[in-house]
């Protein structure tokens, strides 16, 4: 979306209400794109949305997608 | 064997070794992989690069990765290997785990071999206490699953 129009619109041409709604629709975009996605809990809706290291690289856990896992963290002691 | 039973019917299990329960996930990446693959008596399954599970961090040794390559065949590697502090056991919990641990499955990991059943939408179904998975109802669990069946309201066993 481009607000180039809207960086030089005089305000005393617009309501009060209009101004700051597009001044907190600017700054929603702003924050949009620099807000880091991957918010672990809240974001995420599927595991195989996931990455993980594997033989030290990053492998997709789509590849695991349609299927049904069990995840278990193991040791070896 | 649950793995070779159900897995042409689309089940995969996801292996990642945790060197915060005692510190038992010494070796690297590469030495933990060749022991699960031992202890499941299978290696065609992955096993990823070990992480950290727990909300706070562990401190744990664990032998230098550099040092792979002269200790990987030795029995006795964790006595005669240099060791050093193992970031895997004091870094942030893995997001694969913070995502696994949403509720009502949430609640710190207790030990190795915890379990979490995940659907093939990806959401998480169950989750198992470390024990024996088959007493807790897996097999069934595992069934519905792959059938695309709702589980059963209730486990067999609460995971805490």
């Amino acid at each position: 979306m481009d607000y180039a129009d809207d960086n030089v619109v005089d305000s005393s041409s617009l309501g009060r209400r209009t101004a700051l709604a597009r001044v907190a629709a600017i700054a929603a975009t702003i924050g949009a794109t620099t807000t880091p996605v991957a918010h672990a809990r809240g974001g995420v809706e599927s595991l195989y949305d996931l990455t993980a290291m594997q033989y030290g690289k990053e492998r997709s856990l789509g590849d695991f997608k349609n299927k049904v896992t069990v995840v278990v963290n193991v040791a070896s002691e | 064997m649950l793995y070779k039973k159900y897995r042409d019917d689309g089940f995969e299990i996801l292996a990642f070794p945790v060197n915060q329960f005692g510190c038992q996930a010494p070796g690297t990446s590469e030495m933990e992989r060749e022991y699960a693959y031992r202890k499941f008596q299978m290696d065609d399954f992955p096993v990823f690069d070990k992480i950290a599970v727990k909300s706070k961090p562990v401190r744990c040794k664990g032998i230098d990765p550099a040092s792979y390559e002269e200790f990987k065949d030795d029995p006795d590697a964790i006595l005669t290997a240099p060791l050093i502090d193992d970031v895997t056991s004091s870094s942030p919990e893995s997001p694969v785990y913070a995502f696994l641990k949403q509720p009502p499955f949430d609640g710190e990991i207790p030990w190795n071999y915890t379990k979490f059943l995940v659907g093939r939408d990806g959401k998480v179904l169950r989750r198992y206490s470390p024990g024996d998975p088959l007493e807790q109802g897996m097999e069934e669990d595992l069934k519905r699953a792959l059938a695309g069946k709702e589980l059963s309201a209730k486990p067999k066993n609460p995971y805490l």
